[in-house]
């Protein structure tokens, strides 16, 4: 009786990762074409007409909304995300935004915290097509061809013109529930601009997809942007202090997340 | 300056400049995966090593070796068996 439940179950679970991977792909690649089409493509047409800062304003704000239908409408009801905001009532200018790294998905998930920023990425995302040259586009940094010099000051003037940076200072997704190690140059950064670190938790992705893999599992994602670091709080710290408290914080929530 | 003693220099400047408990500092700890550092801190922590043993440190082929705590004992008793240096 009881193995035809489970048996039952695990039919029912596989027949939900496969209406989910199914409908997601085509969807994906329709949705990533449609905007491309349709709204970036004719922008960069009209591009000497608004100017340069403009243009990459509304790409970026594009990339919210393409990140929202990616992650909240395409794999929806199999996946769901909770957002939470600690810091809900609270309006906050550009922030450096630091997030655990849980799988391929983090960069869309991104899109929860609604502000306009730019993403420090690996090589890679800039390589896949259409996404990566949007991602040039909106000014994403390349952490793994700038120079610290290079990357700093172009980090500060962004941040300078309200621009947020987000950042997953682990460098590769975190396999198991332990936060790997942190590199410290956004938090450098932070110090340098004066501005708030913004600690992100992520929970429930690693399995959306998996690394290695790019099969979609069913699950609910979690979202936690937690409360932010102040500046004139951390301003006397060593960057490496401050990476390593920043991922306590996180490593702290994940633990609470994911508790057995 | 026994090695004992530049042993005991090097985990301060661990303390000091890294906030780093003297429980984690042991020997077979990686420089990396276990006390946190990365390539920025590398920079911070040569500039503390040359102020706190008075030597210069370039980057050569033994610094690029540098995994563990004990590599940096026996980096920086290597200097100073080389040219000697002193502690102020």
């Amino acid at each position: 009786m009881q193995a035809d439940f489970h048996s039952r179950d695990s039919g029912r679970c596989f027949l939900k990762k496969l209406l989910l991977n199914l409908i997601f792909y085509p969807l994906f690649v329709a949705v990533t074409a449609g905007m491309f089409g349709f709204f970036l493509f004719p922008l960069l047409l009209i591009r000497p007409l608004i100017g340069p800062r403009r243009i990459v304003r509304i790409v970026r704000a594009l990339i919210l909304l393409y990140g929202s239908i990616v992650i909240r409408v395409l794999p929806f009801p199999f996946v769901r995300i909770r957002y939470k905001d600690y810091e809900k009532e609270k309006k906050r200018g550009a922030c450096v935004y630091v997030c655990n790294h849980r799988s391929s998905s983090d960069g869309f998930l991104m899109a929860n915290l609604n502000v306009e920023a730019v993403q420090v990425v690996n090589n890679w995302p800039f390589r896949i097509p259409i996404i990566g040259w949007v991602a040039r586009v909106a000014g994403y940094l390349s952490v793994r061809t700038m120079a610290f010099e290079a990357f700093m000051k172009e980090s500060c003037r962004l941040l300078g013109e309200g621009v947020s940076i987000i950042a997953f200072p682990e460098g590769s997704r975190s396999t198991d529930r332990v936060v790997n190690q942190f590199n410290g140059a956004v938090f450098r950064v932070a110090q340098a601009a004066r501005v708030p670190v913004v600690p992100v938790c992520l929970s429930g992705n690693q399995f959306i997809p998996p690394k290695g893999t790019g099969i979609l599992n069913p699950g609910l994602i979690k979202v936690h942007k937690l409360p932010a670091l102040e500046w004139e709080f951390y301003k006397d710290w060593t960057p490496f202090k401050l990476k390593n408290v920043v991922r306590e914080i996180i490593q702290s929530e994940v633990d609470t997340l994911e508790a057995v | 300056m026994n090695d004992d003693q530049v042993k005991k220099g090097v985990d301060e400047v661990f303390e000091e400049a890294f906030e780093i408990s003297p429980d984690r500092l042991k020997p077979e700890s990686k420089i990396f995966e276990d006390l946190g550092l990365d390539s920025l801190d590398i920079v911070d922590l040569i500039v503390a090593l040359q102020k706190k043993f008075k030597v210069q440190i370039r980057e050569d082929e033994r610094v690029r070796k540098i995994r563990t705590l004990d590599d940096i004992y026996q980096f920086i008793i290597a200097l100073k068996n080389a040219g000697g240096f002193s502690q102020s």
